[in-house]
């Protein structure tokens, strides 16, 4: 084997991909990740005071990762996120999560697997190099790669070509995939995602005057009949909770009822056949429930029809299949209708009922007419959930991806800035 | 100027799936290219065309490159490095001072990064000795 050449056949590697809803992470060749582990983390800052004579006062931090952790109330404890806008802004908390994931998830040594990442189609060159280093030098792993998420969702797919629609919880975003490369430059990608549903949802509700009260607050119910107020008694002896908990949990519980209320319909809404429509009836944890009717089609109609969108400025949106439509333009023009038959919808957001039937009707709007569009989308939520990292999973257990590692010998040599060679 | 094919012949060396190669100054004119039944045929308007893409790379994924006749999708980009491909083909193109070196190779990503590592480092190369 040449110098700096890396066998991994025998070992297999770990596929990391880092959301800003959860945090996947697994060994190659399974079918699905090991760990989803929620990116939210509980951050405790509790700076405690040293009585000396210097008088030092000690930081001491604590951090809670995981569902079964981060929703347990505690004082000065703030909910945090180490992803912003698809990719990594908090290295610190980032390297809790990584220190966790080998230690509790995966429960093995980073230096004995060769390691992959996923990173959004938009990540600059400064964050690649971090990652990178970050892996090596903290991690002693012994092989590397990165991976845009978008190609490892084509190749979850069985595909090496495709336009992917992302609809993932902070971004949606359209991007072009050509024989495994990213077209860069017409990526096109919006802030509309399962966070704008969630804050839509709490609009409507706050109009209505229905109080949001997540579960931690709660010790008793009674059961009402529907509509009436809910009867519910508050938790003594609750910790003085912060700002950023109250409302994850409250998102949450907004996350829980998008699931399971929300549809989209497949052509563009009329208000009037919006009332008709059947009535979804949800519980919330206070004992109050209620039937709602035109909302459930009107909020995620926001995705593909801005003017629902209530109190954000749409100035500088568009929508999903805008979106899709835009960001195949952009490309070559041979490329265009390789990009329309092999359309991908991935993204948790898109599981919302009716979405890629509504892309599918609003692309071939839009397009010419003798456009093939052909969408297809996972069927279990688990596939649209973990595309990128299935993909990853499949990249890593490929045989000819083997030669392809950045081994460790080679980031001796060439530094960091390898990966911008060896990873486009 | 024979120094430049020396150049060329490192190049094909260096990679057994280039098939074909030139190096072509900014504005388009030949320097060395390889000879014979591996003819580099690509006419001076289409190199002219490339290499004015360095300039503005963003520009240049929309409408591909044309070589040799043949159109290749340029799915990547930049001020150093155009990448062009086609089905089982595909061509870099690098950039260094005052030319573009342009290796036309056939085969899959593996072999396409071994030629990308070839022609960059070689028009790192040259860039350092002043051209």
């Amino acid at each position: 084997m040449s110098g700096g050449m890396y066998a991994g056949d025998e070992v297999g590697a770990i596929v990391f991909d880092a959301g800003s809803h959860s945090f996947r992470c697994g060994f190659a060749g399974e079918e699905f990740p090991t760990s989803d582990i929620s990116s939210s983390i509980g951050v405790d800052e509790a700076v405690a005071m040293e009585t000396d004579d210097t008088s030092i006062t000690k930081r001491e931090r604590k951090i809670y990762i995981g569902t079964t952790k981060n929703i347990v109330p505690r004082a000065n404890c703030e909910i945090k996120n180490f992803m912003s806008d698809g990719m990594i802004e908090d290295w610190d908390l980032f390297e809790e999560m990584m220190n966790y994931a080998y230690k509790d998830a995966l429960r093995t040594d980073s230096s004995d697997h060769p390691a992959l990442f996923s990173e959004s189609a938009w990540n600059d060159k400064a964050k690649r190099e971090k990652l990178t280093e970050l892996a090596f030098e903290k991690y002693n792993v012994p092989a590397y790669f990165l991976v845009n998420n978008a190609v490892l969702a084509a190749f979850a797919n069985g595909r090496t070509s495709g336009l992917i629609v992302d609809s993932g919880a902070t971004q949606t975003s359209a991007v072009p995939v050509f024989d495994g490369y990213a077209v860069k430059h017409a990526i096109v990608r919006c802030p509309l995602g399962g966070d704008m549903i969630s804050e839509q949802i709490e609009k409507v509700l706050t109009e209505q005057k229905i109080d949001v009260v997540p579960t931690y607050r709660i010790k008793a119910k009674e059961e009402v009949n529907e509509g009436e107020p809910a009867k519910w008694t508050e938790k003594a002896n609750l910790p003085a909770v912060t700002e950023s908990y109250d409302k994850f949990m409250r998102k949450l519980l907004l996350q829980d009822m998008a699931a399971s209320v929300l549809q989209l319909c497949d052509v563009p809404i009329d208000p009037e056949s919006a009332e008709k429509l059947p009535s979804s009836p949800y519980a919330f944890p206070n004992g109050f429930h209620k039937e709602f009717l035109g909302e459930r089609i009107k909020i995620p109609e926001g995705l593909f029809d801005l003017k629902y969108l209530r109190d954000v400025d749409t100035s500088s949106l568009m929508n999903v299949s805008h979106l899709a439509w835009s960001s195949c333009g952009m490309c070559d023009v041979d490329m265009r209708p390789s990009m329309y038959q092999n359309v991908l919808v991935t993204g948790g957001n898109s599981l919302i009922l009716g979405f890629t039937e509504r892309l599918s009707h609003d692309l071939s709007q839009k397009c010419p007419p003798s456009a093939r569009i052909r969408l297809s989308a996972p069927p279990t939520s688990m596939e649209r959930r973990f595309g990128p990292w299935i993909g990853g999973s499949i990249l890593a257990s490929v045989g000819t991806f083997q030669q392809m590692w950045i081994s460790k010998t080679e980031y001796e040599e060439s530094g960091r800035s390898i990966v911008d060679k060896k990873c486009p | 100027m024979s120094g430049w094919d020396s150049y060329i012949n490192s190049l094909t060396e260096a990679s057994p799936c280039i098939e074909r190669a030139a190096i072509v100054g900014v504005d388009g004119s030949v320097w060395a290219r390889t000879e014979g039944d591996k003819q580099f045929a690509a006419t001076e308007a289409e190199l002219k065309t490339l290499v004015t893409g360095f300039n503005a790379p963003e520009k240049v994924p929309a409408r591909g490159a044309d070589l040799e006749q043949i159109h290749y999708v340029v799915p990547r980009a930049d001020e150093a490095v155009i990448f062009g491909k086609r089905d089982k083909t595909g061509f870099f193109a690098a950039k260094s001072q005052k030319a573009v070196l342009i290796a036309i190779y056939k085969g899959d990503s593996a072999e396409g990064s071994t030629v990308r590592t070839a022609v960059e480092k070689l028009a790192e190369y040259l860039s350092s000795t002043g051209y």
